[in-house]
């Protein structure tokens, strides 16, 4: 008994030596396997491409969704009557051959294309798109808010002709209708249950809609399981020109896992990572043959400072946090991302250089500090920062700035948030911390979408804004600007608010632009981002129809 | 002379002093037994003085050194550095003492409310007050703890001492039920018969018989449950509940570091190995325990 | 043979009241929760019109007891649990698609931890204080002691090294005719497509063993004492005298009744594999009902956490239910207290 107690101590403690010098061993041999080309043909010989997303769409609803994996849907298996340009994002027609402005009765009146189908075959007419528009309006949802303030009525003119009536001038118009998904409203009404919460439209085919598409799409959906999966297939009856080498099966699975992402791209089961991953990841997996790219989006990572709660009220004070933020080394944390110089990144529509610009000075935010009403009582006003739980490496941006503050005399809480709870939190100036860090992009490719769901009153009291400025002249501003039709015009505006915004108010600190990293198999595919071209709005560069499978 | 010197004897020996000193040798003869117990006392060690053993103390607090960042195990950095550059071996210290605390909190909680209720259902054999009691703990055991506890924690604020109240939430019911168990046993034992009869009430016989008799049982079932709370707490940071960031938890440790797997295998690994050699302590530690309280039941 | 069945109905009876009890209690503590889930699901844009219509249909705007009833009413007579607020469909729906494959899963699992378990077990105790004896107990006392996680750590790195080994794709796409229950394997066997079937086992094949693993070697510790608590019993030393042939006493006289520790304990590790599961489902990507339960959880998902909750209720009773009646079978005391 005693031998055989002395025998396990030895065992315990050889074991744990083994098991740690096994670990140590284990990094000597990193995994510099070549990428092969994967097995990428199915059963059928039918070509597949499989990707990994952050988390799939709760529907294939295009009236529900406004985030990056719903667009990465969206452009896919639905059309819209524009789309952006590859080069700088202004509309091009698409379902639309010709639109025409009517001043006098703020009217848009559109030409159809005539030869366009649905996946179940039925023509599209000017019907489809008044239905689509109805339902978008009486569901508000998603993308609603684009229209809902603007948009009185759809007219169907004739078979190919229909007209919107605003009911103010809406400048971003054309552009805004690039998130307007035209959908089958036979198929739909054939689809419709009559119980629902529409009126007499039931439920809108708001259940046949989570797991089926009524598109006229490159592609169709041919399984959907939320917050899992979902595969689509090119759309036999399509009227466009189906890509020669597109795959014809896709298949999109939710995985923010890292290591078992690594392990899926290596193993050959995935093609495509999302373009979230940690640096760290996109560097080992790099380093080991795969391909990246930094696909840069219209958007900002953006330090939103509550302008309403002590001290961050004083403008000094947000000064001084601009000051103290060390933009190289937040950059370099996202694997070196171009610089923000304002609001709006350089490559969107409207965006403006005249803007003051903050560099990383720890004296300058002293010396602001100083200015300040909190000068002699910065002890007794803690400054609280807020990140959301696993949103990329968000805290590493907030641990950063929050040490800075800590140096130049700021007594500093940092708080990882779960999703919903940050949510909660931002309905109310009271919840809402001094300083948040989220990525905001703009909903369509002109500076006027990311400054109305930045600094808007009319789009307070969630997470877009935890500024609260509630300026009434920057709203002026703001609300001027979108009702001015004219381009040129516009743009100007647009530059003055950023001027305003960046000289005076100081609401927020703009670290670098959004950026995704997708990591892929060069073995397997070809796409736009590989040859370097790639598109301003984001989910343009998954456009499976332009995918080249190889092998 | 010789009657004062017999008293002066019987004075001197102490059963339970004799008996505690009998239990200590055979404890201190099994060393699976004494190896938990060192371990605990270290763990009890490090809880205490983490700020002043890790090496890099400050590292658990708003700091980055983004240039040092995931530097293998070395003797400057004993467990390498994590993906802010901080020390890893002295957040593993410091991520020591929410585990504790959670451990005592809910132990504080669970086990006096556990043994009342246990004792109350006892005294109360066969009246309502007994299936009432009976019927919460049921209801309270009908659900997977960690669920129940993490129901708890995420509906209220997500801090540890949440995160402590629902794992207590969860433990309370089973000691009520060993508590109970081990009354309704006492209670058919022969001599609290014989103390029954001879007149004293029941609820003296509950505090004055059976609450010393319970110790033993209750003591080695809190050595044994601080390993599974310290797991539980673990599983539960492990999904982002309890102790926040900055501040180091062993479970957020390990999941934080299982995303640079397998290239930074020391973010995840060493605070794995450090919960699985404090659980183990507290096993080893229990497993004597009931060897050697056991036997002297006997 | 009536007495057994009399205890049966009255466990039954008895399990309804508690799980009764436990929605109710649920859901009061729902309602404490702080924040309002109905507007945070339906995004920062929603109107105030709609927030309050929804929580009007939800019964949110009602009194406790009336959303409690209107709950249960809807459990009972369509079997509908209320819509979840983090998938914004039927909860009903969520669990038929979840719950099969953990199911599943976990039946495996428990297959497993009960077949494994007691072959350690027994194999400790037939060869006590042997080298094969302190092998096993050296193994379960790690496997006791070591987090879930840290088993998937270990697969994850067995992943990264022995690539290809093991499929981590998650399961084969079983084709739509043939589903029919959502469990992936038994629908294959089902349909009588065995070679998909073979490819689901292959599939469970890791997951199941990084789920059981623990138990397996909690179950072979108490099986290994409860046998060699029997060794030593009278009764044992009394047939051995008898003359009972050695493979008749181990298999009729020292096994059977060490089986009723044996199974209580198991009652209890099975109940509790599937709310443990979460970190092994994400990690395999097994898009399970563990995993569901801790995202309603998260999101604050009232009607969501109320399912779950109760089907985590439902099994842990069931399961107790059957161990019970298992001692009862194995016991013959407590057979005979039959349906006091």
């Amino acid at each position: 008994m005693k031998h055989f107690k002395k025998a396990l101590c030895g065992l315990l403690a050889a074991s744990m030596m083994v098991s740690m010098a096994a670990c140590g061993g284990a990094t000597n041999t990193p995994a510099t396997t070549t990428p092969a080309a994967t097995d990428s043909t199915a059963a059928s010989g039918d070509t597949i491409l499989r990707l990994t997303c952050t988390t799939t769409p709760d529907t294939c609803d295009p009236a529900k969704g406004s985030g990056e994996n719903d667009d990465n849907l969206y452009v896919n298996v639905y059309e819209a009557l524009v789309k952006p340009n590859t080069a700088d994002g202004s509309a091009e027609p698409w379902l639309a051959t010709e639109w025409a402005y009517d001043e006098a009765t703020n009217t848009y009146t559109f030409q159809l294309r005539d030869d366009v189908v649905f996946a179940d075959g039925a023509a599209f007419t000017a019907a489809d798109v008044k239905y689509s528009m109805d339902r978008m309006l009486a569901i508000n949802d998603g993308y609603a808010y684009l229209y809902t303030n603007y948009v009185d009525s759809t007219e169907v003119i004739d078979e190919r002709t229909v007209a919107f009536h605003l009911n103010q001038t809406y400048g971003p118009f054309i552009s805004s209708l690039e998130k307007f998904y035209i959908l089958n409203a036979t198929a739909m009404t054939a689809n419709t249950e009559a119980a629902g919460d529409y009126g007499e439209n039931g439920d809108y085919g708001t259940k046949y809609l989570l797991n089926h598409s009524a598109g006229s799409g490159a592609y169709e959906v041919t399984a959907f399981e939320v917050n899992n999966s979902y595969k689509l297939a090119q759309n036999a009856a399509w009227w466009g020109e189906a890509g020669e080498a597109a795959p014809k099966n896709v298949e999109m699975m939710q995985l923010t896992d890292a290591a078992t992402s690594k392990m899926l791209l290596q193993s050959g089961e995935v093609d495509l990572l999302h373009g979230h991953q940690e640096s760290s990841t996109v560097a080992s997996l790099t380093a080991g043959g795969y391909q990246s790219a930094a696909v840069e989006e219209y958007g900002l990572d953006y330090f939103m400072i509550n302008t309403k709660s002590q001290p961050t009220d004083d403008v000094h004070i947000r000064k001084a946090i601009s000051y103290a933020c060390d933009y190289d080394a937040m950059s370099k944390i996202y694997g070196g991302c171009a610089p923000a110089t304002g609001p709006i990144p350089s490559s969107l529509w409207g965006y403006s250089a005249d803007t003051t610009q903050f560099t990383y000075d720890l004296e300058k935010a002293k010396a602001e500090i100083a200015q300040s009403a909190y000068a002699d009582s910065l002890a007794s006003h803690p400054i609280e920062i807020d990140y959301i739980q696993g949103n990329g490496e968000t805290g590493k941006l907030c641990m950063l700035l929050a040490e800075a503050l800590q140096s130049v005399g700021f007594t500093v809480s940092i708080e990882e948030v779960p999703w919903v709870s940050f949510c909660d939190n931002e309905t109310d100036v009271s919840t809402s911390p001094n300083i948040t860090n989220c990525f905001v992009t703009a909903s369509y490719p002109e500076a006027g979408s990311l400054l109305e769901t930045k600094y808007a009153s009319w789009t307070l009291g969630n997470y877009n804004q935890n500024e609260w400025l509630q300026d009434d002249a920057l709203d002026a501003m703001i609300l001027d600007a979108l009702s001015t039709v004219n381009d040129d015009e516009r743009s100007q505006k647009y530059a003055e608010i950023q001027r305003y915004i960046t000289g005076e108010v100081v609401p927020s600190v703009y670290t670098f632009v959004s950026t995704a990293k997708p990591v892929w198999n060069a073995a397997s595919f070809d796409w736009c981002v590989a040859e370097g071209n790639i598109r301003g709005v984001l989910e343009w560069n998954f456009y499976y129809n332009d995918f080249t499978m190889l092998g | 002379m010789a009657k004062t010197h017999s008293t002066l004897e019987a004075q001197q020996y102490h059963p339970k002093l004799e008996m505690l000193k009998r239990s200590w040798y055979k404890f201190s003869k099994n060393p699976m037994s004494m190896i938990g117990l060192i371990i605990v006392v270290l763990v009890f060690c490090v809880t205490a003085f983490c700020n002043v053993i890790a090496p890099f103390a400050e590292d658990a607090g708003i700091i980055t050194h983004m240039s040092e960042a995931f530097q293998g195990p070395s003797l400057k950095h004993l467990c390498g550095t994590d993906d802010y550059g901080r020390d890893v071996f002295s957040r593993m210290l410091i991520g020591f003492r929410p585990s504790m605390g959670i451990a005592a909190i809910v132990l504080l909680i669970s086990v006096p409310l556990g043994v009342f209720l246990g004792l109350l259902a006892g005294y109360y054999q066969g009246t309502l007050v007994d299936t009432v009691i009976t019927r919460i703990t049921e209801l309270f055991m009908s659900v997977p703890p960690l669920i129940l506890a993490m129901v708890v924690c995420c509906m209220f604020t997500n801090n540890y001492v949440f995160c402590a109240l629902g794992i207590a939430v969860a433990w309370w019911p089973w000691y009520t039920r060993i508590t109970y168990n081990l009354v309704v046993s006492l209670t058919n034992e022969l001599y609290i018969t014989y103390t029954e009869l001879s007149g004293i009430g029941m609820l003296r016989i509950i505090f004055s018989e059976m609450l010393p008799n319970l110790v033993s049982s209750i003591i080695t079932k809190m050595t044994l449950d601080t390993g599974s709370i310290i797991l539980t707490a673990s599983s539960m940071s492990y999904v982002g509940l309890g102790v926040q960031p900055p501040t180091p938890s062993l479970g957020s440790m390990v999941s934080d570091g299982v995303s640079y797997l397998p290239e930074y295998w020391w973010l995840s690994v060493m605070p794995a190995v450090a919960v699985i050699v404090i659980v183990m302590g507290f096993n080893l530690l229990g497993d004597g325990l009931t060897d050697v309280l056991s036997v002297e039941e006997k | 043979m009536k007495k057994s069945g009399n205890m049966i109905l009255k466990k039954i009876l008895h399990m309804v009241f508690i799980l009764l009890l436990l929605s109710l209690i649920v859901f009061s503590f729902i309602r404490l929760i702080p924040g309002d889930p109905v507007k945070s699901s339906l995004g920062p844009l929603a109107s105030e019109d709609t927030i309050a219509q929804y929580r009007h249909q939800l019964y949110f705007d009602r009194p406790l007891l009336v959303q409690w009833f209107h709950w249960l009413t809807g459990v009972v007579t369509r079997g509908d649990f209320g819509t979840s607020l983090y998938t914004h469909r039927a909860v009903s729906l969520d669990i038929a698609q979840y719950l099969p494959k953990s199911l599943e899963l976990c039946a495996l699992a428990a297959l497993l931890i009960l077949v494994l378990g007691v072959f350690f077990g027994t194999l400790a105790a037939l060869f006590k204080n042997t080298w094969v004896d302190n092998l096993i107990r050296f193994i379960t006392y790690l496997g006791v002691v070591t987090p879930a996680y840290a088993f998937g750590i270990v697969f994850l790195l067995i992943f990264a090294y022995g690539k290809g080994a093991f499929p981590i794709g998650g399961f084969p796409t079983i084709p739509a005719e043939f589903v029919r229950t959502g469990a992936p394997a038994l629908d294959c066997l089902l349909s009588g497509q065995f070679a998909l079937f073979v490819k689901c086992m292959q599939s469970y094949f890791l997951p199941c063993i990084s789920v059981a693993i623990g138990s397996i070697a909690y179950q072979a510790r108490i099986h290994r004492s409860s046998m060699v608590e029997n060794v030593n019993a009278d009764y044992i030393a009394f047939a051995e005298v008898a003359g009972v042939s050695k493979g008749k006493l181990i298999c009729k006289h020292l096994m059977k009744p060490s089986f009723i520790p044996t199974l209580t304990v198991y009652g209890l590790q099975v109940a509790s594999l599937l709310g443990n599961a979460f970190i092994i489902e994400n990690i395999f990507r097994i898009n399970g009902f563990s995993q569901y339960a801790l995202n309603v959880i998260l999101n604050k998902d009232p009607y969501g956490i109320i399912a779950v909750t109760i089907i985590f209720g439902i099994i842990f009773s069931v399961v107790n239910m059957l161990v019970d009646i298992g001692v009862a079978m194995l016991d013959p005391r407590i057979r005979l207290r039959g349906g006091q």
